[in-house]
């Protein structure tokens, strides 16, 4: 695949937007990636993004009412539904079309902006919350499970069990992941937490404690693809993708309930399309939104054998000095996990790693990044591999 | 509740009549779990409501605050039947009292008026 990212562009992430909308923090992000790019609307023949938020009314026609704002023709425009996993399929599909030669520029964004944020309204705000449980099935729905998080917590429960991993060394996933944050401006969470502070948490849903949970936020990212004819010097190759799909939901009905096998097969998939493994990784973005998911997914992405990744934290492996830097953008524990844009944050992290431009927080001679997205537990998982070098 | 298919309104009814139940194709053999209108397996239309024993292990759980018709600190769990297919449901008794690999068997109750849901207890 000859596919290239030639800008990136984010606000920082935070608790709630205001009175911004989605669109509006849709344009302030395009523009920083396109000025980032060196490109201007007129470049873009290919427009791709996702609804803009979770908890937030659907809306039709994003990308043709962009397409109108920025006053372009394109070749190809389209919304990607995919839970968390959205804009990172969007920017598959991006890149597949840019590979092929059917779009020479592509625009890739994602805002989330998600309406209870600010403060939830059972008034008003319950029509949102029944019309995201309708992802559960018949089956399910009836149980009463309304967040991901007591899901997240058998499988986290299931994972500890099985591995005989204790909450004390699960917790120091949190406390590293905020000394990662309070080094990056865009991160929502950046002052230090400890071992003893994730432990005295209250318990949202046993064995997760409060700082074991990604926090809800707002956010928005843009990223622009190109062929190798527009691609710059500070552009980043992309190596390849991987991507799988289990047919279960947040509660598996089938198949393991303490690993993630689609974000292995997704994994495999990735590394042999760009021709690498796990080792080569120098820096990496994983899509953890709770501690114990983050440590699953180490071992699904190579990072640590199974039942490894809390030992592999604890011992440095996986921060500076380590065999790679994971999640050096905080994580979503401590960056903010506004799910529709998390994808796109993390390719900003990984893009601006690969640049050499992260400052403070750059890990050194990044060469070779990968990122992840999740569709929801257990379900479906998109990996990407990114490359350092000019076009 | 409203179904959205005739499928899960006969589950349901099925629960009403307290029995735990799913389809089996007629033509393959195939059982699984939710219910289906037709065999994934084979495509066959063909296929029976078996009721399941209602017995099985208890593969994780765990609690969750208030919500839409849950009450905490109620728990929720996977239970895998000895048919070979898992259900998420209720569990019934407090969270320290529980663990993993348990033994439980099911139970009938009516969560709200016409709607009858499954639960799990100790065995």
């Amino acid at each position: 695949m000859s596919a290239w990212i030639a800008g990136v562009g984010a606000v920082p992430c935070r608790r709630w937007y205001g009175e911004r909308t989605a669109h509006e923090l849709s344009l302030a992000v395009i523009r920083a990636a396109l000025l980032d790019a060196g490109l201007a609307p007129r470049d873009v023949d290919g427009l791709y993004t996702t609804q803009i938020g979770w908890f937030a009314p659907q809306e039709k026609f994003l990308a043709q009412r962009m397409a109108e704002t920025l006053g372009i023709q394109t070749r190809a425009q389209m919304e990607i539904e995919c839970g968390g996993a959205s804009s990172l399929v969007a920017l598959r599909i991006a890149a597949d079309d840019v590979g092929s030669g059917r779009v020479r520029c592509a625009l890739v964004w994602a805002a989330d902006v998600e309406v209870p944020q600010k403060s939830f309204d059972p008034e008003k705000h319950m029509h949102l919350v029944e019309q995201a449980l309708k992802y559960q099935t018949p089956y399910v729905q009836p149980y009463g499970v309304v967040g991901a998080v007591a899901l997240y917590a058998m499988s986290a429960q299931a994972y500890m069990h099985e591995h005989g991993v204790p909450p004390a060394e699960v917790a120091e996933v949190s406390v590293l992941l905020r000394r990662h944050a309070s080094a990056n401006p865009l991160a929502y969470l950046r002052d230090p937490i400890t071992v003893e502070d994730v432990l005295s948490s209250r318990i949202v849903s046993p064995p997760m404690h409060f700082l074991e949970c990604a926090p809800w936020a707002d956010g928005a990212a843009a990223v622009v693809v190109v062929g190798s004819e527009l691609a710059g010097p500070r552009a980043v190759r992309i190596r390849g993708f991987g991507e799988a799909h289990d047919p279960t939901t947040f509660a598996p009905l089938v198949g393991p309930i303490s690993r993630y096998p689609s974000a292995g097969r997704a994994a495999e998939d990735a590394y042999k399309r760009a021709g690498v493994g796990p080792s080569d990784v120098d820096v990496a973005e994983v899509y953890g939104p709770f501690s114990v998911e983050e440590l699953q997914l180490y071992e699904e992405l190579g990072f640590a054998g199974p039942g490894q990744a809390a030992r592999a934290v604890a011992t440095g492996r996986t921060t500076y000095g380590g065999d790679l830097v994971v999640n050096p953008s905080g994580g979503r524990l401590s960056f903010g996990h506004p799910p529709y844009a998390t994808p796109l944050y993390e390719t900003f992290e990984i893009v601006t790693q690969l640049r050499g431009e992260a400052g403070e927080r750059q890990v050194d001679g990044a060469r070779l990044g990968l990122f992840n997205a999740e569709h929801g537990m257990v379900n479906g998982s998109v990996v990407a591999v990114l490359e350092r070098g000019g076009g | 509740m409203d179904f959205p298919d005739r499928i899960s309104e006969r589950f349901y009814a099925e629960l009403r009549e307290s029995r735990l139940s799913t389809t089996k194709c007629n033509a393959c053999g195939s059982l699984r779990f939710p219910p289906r209108a037709w065999c994934p397996d084979c495509l066959g239309e063909d296929l029976g409501w078996v009721a399941l024993s209602g017995n099985g292990t208890l593969a994780a759980f765990s609690t969750q605050e208030t919500a839409i018709r849950f009450r905490a600190p109620d728990v929720i769990g996977l239970v895998d039947l000895d048919e070979g297919v898992r259900v998420l449901s209720h569990i019934v008794g407090d969270y320290e009292d529980l663990s993993i690999g348990q033994r439980v068997t099911v139970d009938f109750f009516e969560a709200e008026p016409g709607l009858t849901l499954h639960r799990f207890r100790s065995a």
